[in-house]
C-alpha cells in the first residue's frame, strides 16, 4: 500500500510536468532556434540543434517537477 | 486539497475486461484500424521525393504532404492545436467522451495490447485461471509469447515514432551501429511508455492520470449524449425465469405482480465484466467511465437473447432519460461549433493565401538619418527575407514611395529556404527630406513576378 501510495504520488509529480514541459519546449523551440541561444550563451561548449532541444526539454521537465515536487511536499505536510 | 490526494488514491485490483462485440465495438475496432494505420504507415510513403509526413527537428521545417510548415508558421500551428482543443469541448458537450472511446491513443494502444493479450492467454475466464495457477512451462510459454509480443509492438512503435522525426527509410538502414545515443534513447522511451501504459497501467492513466477525465464535467450537461443506464425501465433489477416477458409487455398483459415488479435488468453483469474501467454504469455517470460503449453492446447481446428491446444501457442524455425535452442543438454546442468553423477557416485561409516569401525591415539601431558624400539624407535598414520555397530563387527589391533612391543588391538569390539578411540604404535629396515619412518597400520574385511581398518602415530626415 505504501509503496502504491508512493508510486501514484510519483506518477503525479513526474506526469503532469512532463505534459507541461512537452508543451513548453514546443512553444518555446518553434520560437527560438537553440542554434542562436548556444551562440549567445555563455557554455563554452558547442550544442548541435537536436542537443539543444534535449538539453531544453530536460531542463523544463526539471523545473515543472520542482515546483509539482514542492506541491506534493506541502500537501503532505499538511495531511499528516 | 490534501484530501483529494487520499480520496482519488485506491487499492488497484486488475481488471480482466471480457472481449465483446457489437455495434459500437465494430465502430472502435475501424477507429484502431484507421488511427493506428495511419501511424505505422505515414512515416513510410513519400511525397515528391520526400517522406510524406516528416517533423524535421534539425533543420526546423515540418513536412506534412505538400506544405512545408517553417518555424515562421508556428501561429497555424497554434491555430490548430486550439481548433483540436475546441473540437474537444464541442464533441463533449455533443455525445460526452467520444475521444477518449475511440480516439485516444490510450484507448486505442490499450485495445490492440487487449486484443495480444486476449489471443495468446485466451477469453476472461482463462486469463483469470492463468493468472491463478503456479508457473509451469505451459504458463511461462504462453506470457512469454505474449510478453515477446507486447515487446515487439512497443518497440515498433517507438521506432515508427522516431521514424516521424528523423527520415524513417534512412533509420532502418542505419539500424543498429549507426544509431546514435539520441534514436536509442527516444526509441526506447516512446517504446517503453507504450508498453508501460497500455500493458500494465491501462484504464489508471484513465482513472488517475488523464486531466480530460477531471475537468469533463465543466462541458457536459443535461443534454449531452451519454452513455446511460436507463433506470426507471431496468429497476428493480434481479434474475428471472426464462418465459418471463419484458416489462412493457408485462405491464400490457397484466401478468403475477411478483414478476410484474421486476425491471427489465436481470442482474447478468455483462456490462460490469465487459467495463475496461471496472465500473458498474447502472450506478449513473461516473468520472471513470470513458465512453467506449462496451456495455451497450453487452447489453444489448443479452437482451437479444432473451428477447427484450434494445437499449437498456444506451447513449441518451439526462434530459431524456427523466423523460423531459431534450434537444441536441442548443447554445452551448451552437457557439463551440461556431467558433471551430470559424478558426478552421481562418487557418484554412491562412494557408491558402499564405505566401512563400516573408519580407522584415527594420530601420538601423544608430543614427536616424546621416548624410551621404553627395549631401543626400541617407537611411540605413536591415531587411530579412525568409525564402520559403524548396528550390533556390531570385528577388528583387524596390522601393514604391516616389522620391526615394535605394541602394541594393540588383538581385538577391537564395538558396532554398534560406532566410537572408541584407543592408539596405534609402536616400532622398536634403530639401525634400524633411522630418519622418512612410515608407514602402516591395520585393519581387523574379521568376514569377505575380509574387510580391510589401512592408512599411519609417524614414527620417533632419527637422
Amino acid at each position: 500500500m505504501a509503496t502504491e501510495a508512493a508510486v501514484w504520488r510519483w506518477g503525479a509529480v513526474l506526469w503532469p510536468s512532463f505534459f507541461a514541459a512537452g508543451v513548453m519546449t514546443a512553444v518555446f523551440f518553434a520560437l527560438i532556434d537553440p542554434l542562436d541561444l548556444n551562440a549567445i550563451s555563455a557554455l563554452p561548449i558547442e550544442v548541435t540543434r537536436e542537443q539543444g532541444y534535449t538539453i531544453g526539454f530536460f531542463m523544463f521537465w526539471i523545473g515543472a517537477a520542482s515546483s509539482s515536487w514542492f506541491t506534493a511536499l506541502l500537501l503532505k505536510k499538511h495531511d499528516e | 486539497m490534501s484530501d483529494d490526494l487520499v480520496f482519488l488514491y485506491e487499492r488497484a485490483a486488475k481488471i480482466y475486461p471480457r472481449a465483446i462485440d457489437g455495434r459500437f465495438q465494430k465502430l472502435r475496432k475501424a477507429a484502431v484500424f484507421w488511427l493506428l494505420g495511419m501511424y505505422y504507415l505515414f512515416p513510410w510513403l513519400n511525397w515528391d521525393g520526400r517522406q510524406m509526413v516528416l517533423f524535421d527537428l534539425p533543420a526546423r521545417k515540418f513536412y506534412v504532404f505538400s506544405w512545408v510548415v517553417w518555424p515562421q508558421d508556428f501561429i497555424f500551428l497554434a491555430a490548430f492545436l486550439i481548433a483540436c482543443a475546441l473540437s474537444l469541448f464541442f464533441f463533449t458537450a455533443l455525445a460526452g467522451r467520444l475521444w477518449c472511446g475511440y480516439a485516444c491513443p490510450q484507448t486505442v494502444w490499450t485495445e490492440v495490447f487487449l486484443w495480444i493479450e486476449h489471443h495468446t492467454e485466451g477469453d476472461r475466464n482463462a486469463r483469470m485461471r492463468l493468472d491463478k495457477v503456479p508457473m509451469s512451462l505451459r504458463k511461462f510459454r504462453i506470457k512469454a509469447s505474449k510478453q515477446l509480443l507486447w515487446i515487439g509492438l512497443a518497440l515498433w512503435t517507438g521506432f515508427t515514432f522516431v521514424g516521424f522525426f528523423t527520415p524513417i527509410r534512412q533509420l532502418a538502414l542505419d539500424f543498429p551501429l549507426q544509431w546514435d545515443l539520441t534514436r536509442w534513447f527516444w526509441v526506447l522511451f516512446y517504446g517503453g511508455a507504450t508498453y508501460a501504459n497500455a500493458a500494465y497501467l491501462r484504464e489508471q492513466v484513465c482513472k488517475y492520470m488523464c486531466p480530460y477525465a477531471r475537468f469533463q464535467s465543466a462541458m457536459l450537461d443535461r443534454d449531452s449524449l451519454i452513455i446511460s443506464y436507463d433506470e426507471s425501465r431496468g429497476e428493480p433489477r434481479g434474475a428471472r425465469r426464462r418465459d418471463v416477458p419484458d416489462r412493457a409487455s408485462r405491464l400490457q398483459e397484466g401478468s403475477t405482480p411478483s414478476t410484474a415488479e421486476l425491471g427489465d435488468c436481470i442482474e447478468c453483469k455483462a456490462c460490469v465484466l465487459v467495463c475496461p474501467t471496472g465500473i458498474d454504469i447502472r450506478k449513473g455517470l461516473q468520472y471513470e467511465c470513458i465512453g467506449c460503449a462496451a456495455c451497450i453492446d453487452a447489453c444489448d447481446e443479452v437482451m437479444d437473447k432473451v428477447g427484450y428491446p434494445r437499449g437498456l444501457v444506451r447513449y441518451s442524455t439526462e434530459n431524456a432519460m427523466q423523460g423531459k425535452a431534450s434537444r441536441l442543438l442548443r447554445p452551448r454546442v451552437i457557439i463551440y461549433g461556431m467558433i471551430l468553423f470559424a478558426l478552421c477557416a481562418s487557418v484554412l485561409l491562412g494557408v491558402l493565401l499564405r505566401k512563400p516569401v516573408i519580407m522584415d525591415v527594420i530601420r538601423d539601431r544608430g543614427a536616424l538619418y546621416r548624410f551621404a558624400n553627395d549631401g543626400r539624407v541617407e537611411n540605413a535598414y536591415q531587411v530579412k527575407l525568409i525564402h520559403q520555397r524548396e528550390e533556390p530563387g531570385v528577388y528583387e527589391l524596390r522601393v514604391l514611395t516616389p522620391g526615394f533612391e535605394l541602394v541594393a543588391p540588383a538581385r538577391i538569390e537564395v538558396t532554398a529556404g534560406q532566410v537572408r539578411n541584407l543592408a539596405v540604404t534609402l536616400r532622398q535629396p536634403e530639401e525634400a527630406a524633411r522630418g519622418a515619412k512612410d515608407v514602402v518597400l516591395e520585393v519581387i520574385d523574379v521568376a514569377d513576378p505575380t509574387l510580391r511581398v510589401q512592408e512599411r518602415t519609417r524614414f527620417f530626415g533632419p527637422g
